[in-house]
């Protein structure tokens, strides 16, 4: 259960250097409403199991990653 | 002298109930308790999938206080606090209540400025609070280094002399017993997996030895409420993410308060029995795993011995930490759900433990009368929706 | 020598090197290669500590660094396990509270009124009771280490180390393994507790002692081993973290007192062995009662022989050949008790009857006598009908063997219990974890060594390491099958009274357990959290499955002697040792000394130092308005945006349009969040196309990085973001006098015309490049100069030499607010919060409504025409005010909201400041502010319209 995050430029590396992004989340198109807005910034998935996120390596490259997560076990996977 | 007579009884679920409450922990068996005690409800159960207590209830740091500067909420946390002094009587079990007060240290012009505007809030809501300067800091915990030799130097504190901590699982067992002796069906081992809706009413709960059915459901699931979320179809306002806690060897009496600083997530305490508890820190990302982290343990313990240069020969002896459903404007959400004769009382954060008896007592008084009480129309679902989020904000 | 056996070649210690150390005001001799708990033993020392609740002597039960009974200060340093500490010259050693007469002693005729949860059940009614209750309480724990500052040179430090292989574990299996993977060329880390390796079998006799002595000449011909003792592995965190504390590295108790090694390995082997289980029978808490590895160790490496007569219990054919052992040394051994009906294997019987030693099979203690030491045990037959005592000095028993598990638990390998032998084995390990040796249930020194070596193979494979070597090879498979372990027999009310302990660390007895099932505390969980068993200094490492036993024979379906949950550390680690890696470091601008010098005033202010002012910021503001001032601005985030989608990575983040800023110019921009809520503000300087200087607020700056690089990234821009935070000073010089004074130090025409309000140039100023833009912040001319960083000094100087004869002064952050306030500005997340949108802070004016794609447009245009929930208002009092911020704003008993900034302004001769507040009728031109603080008085001001100063702006335009 090696919790370490894939950086596709330093390598698995520990989670502690990288900020957390959250979960990817698909904003609202030019049309949406007010409820679809507040549901897209306030309400998450918050998946307990794999879930898609953005992770910032500000203590190594700067890039934004992004990776399949398993929230329980930290099992990282491949898309 | 000793009693052999059972303090915890669990019961097999019947088919039928008028109220079935999700999740075992403090919230759940609190508000059992006082839908059976004061609202006559008779047939009630509460349904545990592990054992009762196992989650945020028996993990947090047992600090309770009423410290929001939210002024709206406040009666809430104020009625909250004050609830605990009579339960230890009420439930015939002592809570070890110890109101030993609670110093938050400010390492700046700003977060005194925060701290004041706190203050006086609480004043206003007949909270008693004191700001306190450096001699008195120092006159009250010999131990902390309140020169200006430190990263932060403490430039005062907000004393609230109220706060201070009582035993979670003791809370937890009293609450279990009382409800379980007021006709409550606590059963353990009973996973809800599913909820049976129909038209616009929930019907029941389907649980892992098959379907209950229920006039009422209230879900007090702590930091899992997103799970409930997915079995509902919805999405709730909440990030799961866990927070870690650690405790020392014991020690002779050397800190009678419970110290804090909210600018550097750190708090600790010294228990009855001697040891220390620190922590302070949700982790900086989503996890529904408790284990605990040396790049966490590490920084608390650090953040914490510039403070208390004489802890540096104490020895931790055990971390855990707890899964936190955490909220953007560090308030709950308590009450309707948007399914009828489905209730709330979820996203508690790291701060539910205080309001264990306040949020037994309105969830109890939501469940059993349909109207939402006063004091937790702040805490509303809706409130994300119609731009009014509670105003709780941690500088 | 002093009361020691005569040599052997197992010892460990030197007869020729005598070390005294301080035991309670007398002089120990001990010698090198003692610990403390082996110097006192010989000393003859009975009682080390007292127990948590009972006070009951206690004295060290493990030497093995398990139980918890033998921590004592040590130097100045509280819970020191003393039989794993190394004697040195000058130590002082002090038990943790009174040992000899104890007062609080008397607890332990009491126990009859402490069942179980007295506490939940008592001292409740009335409340003031409790109160009282609560502080007697609090001083009655025995053992409590007091709180006192350690000696000023004490301190700590940490190696970080990276091997490919770590074993964990320093007897025969691990060292097998450290060699085969040494062999193979990696790099090995091998960690032991002890003080020197050799594990279990070191103390197995001359033939077990000298087979480690093998192991250990072999293990020292690799360089590639690094040998860590004396060393524990206190836990492994989720990334894989092995952290390791050895205690007092080196020799002097003035230097460093613990060190952490952080060990990230490719692989782990982890051969923790085995330890055994106490018996459970009443009185068994007694000092000279120990486990058969503390007899062995006494009697094989330091040549201690037990006191008096030897009684030996046990349910294995391992404690007949201690009692063997223990004979050929010397010992006066009374007899062997072994509740097995079998008994003991043939060989050992015979052996023990020509010593004359009775051997009772089936029969097992169940109580002892003694008051400062063991005097005498109960001896009964299993079948609870035939009874003795029998008089002993020392009792050696061990209920069999227990597993030192808990890394494997911190790794996720469960550790479930195998009904057949009656040992726990883990799961399945992760990858990259091998386990090896009496962890897993051996017992045969030949088969351990081989499954060290398989283990170490196994992790080569992982490592992607060539194992077909011919060295490595020759190894043969391992198939060893762990040895069974006989379950102790309970005779139910003759063993399980109120003082026969499970939880030695706590005082949790038999009894106590029961009860706790019998109301209904029958999970492990719940039960280990009421009775507090398995909570105390040893995490269960003596308890747990003795508790889990107990539970099961209760509620037998209920838990099939599930263990309690292992969290990190295994064995405590101090604070100080845990501490180390963490440093805080304040950001400091390149003139942070510049001004120190000229008496700047310094405090720390989030992550930065900053100036907050040189003497007096209300005559700095009164300069920067007649005269001029100089003041630091480096702390600014400071970005070059270029390439191609500049203009659309800038404009998706800045509410006002770049696209309008012309060749040469400069704009004030605000940024907002998704929600619409105000973020940051800063300067925008065209540079060219495509091409812009930005600059940030500090608390920002990291986080604009960030924001930047994730829309690059979503929307695979082309461009290129240089932070200059760090690399740029940053000045600014405003006031009356500035244009002269800049005059002075460049030949670049800085005329009105020339440079006019919201341009920039680039120039040398003083010799230095700078650019050099026109803002508008503190109300007055006003330059703004950015240099490389390391000519800032310079700059300041030259600008400071310059200006002096007209007046300049240097100015901090308060003269700044002063003027900021002045003019109106508001501050984000000074004067807004985190809900506060472009609209509540007042500045809907920076939103340009045609831009489409701006994060926080969206939101903003939704809720444009919805009532606004609080707002960024203005109000200025007349002459000085006692309001500070924080202050509420109220109407009676409605709170509006609060005072986010307040001043004095010795121009204006007036308070000013902003509110964040709830809308009212009376924020027009002349209502009334009406502020509450300091718990209770009551102040008002007049609601205004900022600017407060030159409200047409002339001043800024000069």
């Amino acid at each position: 259960m090696a919790f370490l995050i894939d950086c596709p430029n330093c390598g698995r590396r520990n989670p502690y250097e990288f900020r957390f992004g959250g979960e990817c989340k698909e904003a609202p198109g030019p049309d949406a409403d007010l409820n679809t807005w507040c549901e897209y910034l306030y309400f998450n998935e918050n998946m307990s199991g794999f879930q898609q996120e953005w992770w910032y390596h500000n203590m190594g490259c700067g890039d934004w990653v992004k990776v399949r997560r398993n929230t329980v076990t930290h099992e990282i996977t491949e898309d | 002298m000793a009693t052999t007579k059972k303090v915890l009884q669990y019961k097999e679920p019947e088919k039928h109930y008028d109220v079935v409450i999700v999740g075992g922990g403090l919230h759940g068996l609190a508000t059992a308790y006082y839908l059976a005690k004061y609202h006559g409800v008779k047939r009630i159960a509460v349904l545990e999938r592990r054992y009762i207590g196992s989650g945020g209830s028996g993990r947090n740091t047992e600090m309770v206080r009423s410290n929001k500067r939210a002024h709206e909420t406040l009666p809430f946390y104020k009625d909250s606090l004050a609830m605990w002094d009579d339960l230890s009587a009420e439930l015939d079990w002592n809570l070890m209540v110890q109101k030993k007060g609670i110093i938050a240290l400010a390492h700046s012009d700003g977060e005194l400025a925060s701290m004041r505007m706190q203050s006086d809030s609480q004043r206003r809501a007949g909270i008693k609070i004191d700001m306190l300067d450096n001699q008195q800091i120092k006159k009250m915990v010999p131990s902390l280094d309140v020169s200006d030799q430190t990263a932060l130097p403490v430039l005062g504190a907000q004393f609230h002399p109220e706060g201070g901590t009582v035993h979670h699982d003791a809370a937890v067992w009293g609450f279990a017993k009382s409800a379980a002796r007021c006709g409550v069906d606590i059963c353990v081992g009973i996973e809800v997996v599913g909820f049976n809706v129909e038209g616009s009413k929930v019907t029941g709960v389907q649980t892992n030895i098959g379907d209950i059915n229920a006039n009422k459901v209230h879900v007090a699931v702590g930091g899992y409420s997103s799970e409930i979320a997915r079995m509902l179809g919805v999405k709730f306002p909440v990030v799961t993410m866990p927070m870690q806690v650690m405790t020392t060897n014991i020690m002779a009496p050397f800190l009678n308060y419970y110290v804090a600083s909210p600018r550097l997530h750190w708090y600790t305490q010294q228990t009855l029995k001697g040891d220390l508890i620190l922590g302070g820190q949700l982790d900086p990302f989503s996890s529904w795993n408790s284990y605990t982290t040396w790049e966490e343990c590490s920084e608390r313990v650090a953040t914490i011995l510039e403070y208390f240069p004489d802890l540096a020969h104490a020895r931790v002896v055990r971390s855990w930490s707890g899964l936190c459903d955490c909220t953007g404007d560090s308030a709950p959400v308590m009450g309707p759900s948007g399914i009828d004769g489905l209730s709330l009382d979820i996203a508690w954060g790291y701060y539910g433990f205080k309001a264990t008896p306040a949020c037994g007592k309105y969830s109890a008084e939501y469940i059993a009368t349909n109207k939402v009480p006063e004091n937790i129309k702040a805490f509303s679902l809706d409130r994300f929706f119609n731009r009014q989020r509670v105003r709780e904000v941690i500088l | 020598m002093s009361g020691r056996l005569p040599d052997s070649p197992t010892q460990i210690f030197d007869p020729k090197k005598p070390v005294k150390i301080h035991f309670r005001g007398r002089s120990i001799t001990a010698f090198e290669g003692d610990t403390v708990a082996s110097a006192l033993l010989a000393a003859g020392v009975d009682t080390f500590s007292r127990s948590f609740k009972y006070h009951r002597r206690r004295a060290p039960a493990c030497l093995s660094g398990q139980c918890s009974r033998c921590t004592m200060n040590v130097d100045g340093r509280m819970h020191i396990k003393t039989c794993q500490t190394p004697v040195r010259e000058g130590m002082v050693v002090e038990p943790q509270g009174p040992i000899a007469f104890d007062p609080a002693g008397a607890a332990d005729a009491f126990s009859w009124a402490m069942p179980t949860g007295f506490y939940y059940k008592m001292f409740y009614k009335p409340q003031w009771f409790w109160k009282l209750v609560k502080e007697v309480i609090r001083a009655m724990p025995g053992n409590m280490a007091k709180v006192k500052a350690l000696p000023a040179k004490a301190h700590f430090d940490s190696i970080n180390l990276s091997p490919d292989l770590l074993v964990i574990g320093g007897g025969l299996a691990g060292m097998e393994a450290a060699i085969t993977a040494a062999d193979a060329g990696v790099r090995v880390v091998i960690v032991e507790a002890d003080p020197q390796l050799g594990g279990f079998e070191a103390f197995q006799a001359e033939a077990g002692f000298r087979r480690t002595q093998a192991s250990i000449s072999r293990l020292a011909a690799f360089p590639n081993i690094t040998q860590l003792t004396g060393t524990r592995v206190t836990a492994i965190y989720p990334d894989g973290l092995a952290v390791c504390m050895q205690e007092s590295p080196s020799q002097s108790a003035q230097d460093c007192v613990e060190r952490s090694y952080l060990v990230r390995a490719g692989a782990t082997v982890i051969a923790t062995g085995a330890g055994s289980m106490p018996m459970v029978f009443a009185h068994n808490d007694r000092p000279g009662i120990i486990l058969p590895e503390a007899a062995q160790r006494m009697v094989h490496l330091w040549g201690i022989k037990p006191k008096g007569r030897v009684l030996l219990a046990g349910g294995d054919d391992h404690i007949g050949e201690v009692a063997l052992a223990l004979y050929k040394q010397g010992v006066d051994v009374v007899g062997v008790v072994d509740f097995r009906e079998a008994g003991l294997r043939k060989d050992l019987q015979s052996a023990l009857a020509d010593h004359g030693i009775p051997v009772w099979s089936s029969y097992t203690l169940t109580d002892t006598r003694g008051r400062r030491r063991v005097t005498s045990a109960t001896v009964t037959s299993i079948d609870g009908l035939q009874s003795k005592r029998v008089r002993c000095d020392t009792i050696v028993a061990s209920s069999g063997r227990y597993p030192r598990h808990k890394l494997l638990g911190q790794i996720g390998a469960r550790m479930l219990y195998d009904a057949a032998l009656n040992f726990y084995l883990p799961e399945q390990l992760p990858a990259n974890y091998e386990a090896a040796g009496r962890l897993l249930g051996l017992e045969d020194p030949n088969a351990i060594m081989r499954q060290g070596a398989h283990a170490a193979i196994n992790a080569l494979k992982h490592l992607g390491v060539d194992t077909n070597t011919a060295k490595v090879a020759a190894v043969e498979p391992a198939d060893e099958a762990p040895m069974p372990v006989t379950l102790q027999p309970v005779i139910e009310d003759v063993q399980l009274k109120s003082k026969t302990f499970v939880c030695y660390c706590h005082d949790v007895s038999a009894k106590n357990i029961e009860q706790a099932i019998d109301e209904g505390f029958d999970k492990i969980e719940t039960c280990k959290r009421y009775t507090t068993a398995t909570q105390g200094a040893c995490q269960g490492g003596m308890c747990e499955a003795n508790f889990a036993h107990l539970l099961a024979r209760k509620r037998p379906a209920l838990s099939a002697r599930v263990l309690p949950t292992t969290r990190p550390p295994v064995t405590s680690m101090s604070l100080g040792a845990m501490a180390v890696g963490y440093h805080d470091h304040p950001q400091v601008s390149p003139l942070y000394h510049t001004q120190l010098a000229h008496g700047g005033n310094s405090l720390r202010m989030g992550s930065w130092i900053r100036m907050v002012d040189f003497g007096d910021h209300e005559a700095e503001s009164l300069a920067v308005h007649s005269t001029a001032g100089i003041c630091d601005v480096s702390m600014f985030g400071k970005f070059r945006v270029f390439g191609p989608d500049a203009e659309k990575l800038l404009n998706r983040i800045m509410t006002r349009n770049i696209e309008k800023l012309n060749g040469n110019s400069t704009f004030y921009y605000t940024a907002c969040n998704e929600e619409g809520v105000l973020v940051d503000d800063g300067m925008a300087l065209k540079m060219g196309e495509q091409d812009y200087f930005v600059t940030t607020t500090a608390a920002r700056a990291a986080v604009t990085e960030e924001w930047l690089a994730r829309w690059c990234r979503e929307e695979n821009w082309q461009v290129n973001v240089v932070n200059v935070t760090d690399t740029k000073a940053g000045i600014s010089l405003a006031g009356p006098m500035a244009r002269e004074i800049l005059s002075k130090l460049t030949e670049a025409d800085i005329s009105g015309e020339a440079l006019p309000f919201q341009k920039w140039m680039h120039m040398e100023v003083a010799g230095v490049k700078a650019i050099v833009s026109r803002v508008g912040f503190v109300g007055e001319l006003n330059y703004e100069l950015f240099c490389p960083a390391s000519q800032g000094p310079y700059l300041w100087d030259a600008i400071m030499a310059a200006g002096k004869p007209l007046g300049l002064v240097p100015f901090g952050i308060e003269c700044l607010n002063i003027c900021r306030l002045e003019k109106g500005h508001v501050l984000p997340g000074i004067d807004t919060d985190s809900f506060t949108n472009l609209f509540e802070a007042s500045m809907g004016w920076a939103l340009d409504r045609n831009k489409t794609e701006t994060v926080g447009k969206a939101m903003l245009d939704l809720t444009t025409h919805q009532a606004i929930k609080e707002r960024v208002i203005a109000f200025s009092i007349e002459g000085r005010s006692p309001v500070s911020e924080g202050a509420l704003v109220v109407d009676g008993t409605q709170q509006l909201g609060r005072v986010t900034s307040i001043i004095y302004s010795p121009l204006l001769k007036k308070t000013i400041g902003f509110a964040l507040v709830a809308p009212h009728d009376n924020w027009v031109e002349g209502g009334t502010v009406t502020f509450w603080y300091d718990s209770g008085r009551e102040a008002q001001a007049s609601f205004a319209k900022p600017p407060f100063y030159d409200p047409k702006g002339q001043r800024i335009r000069m």
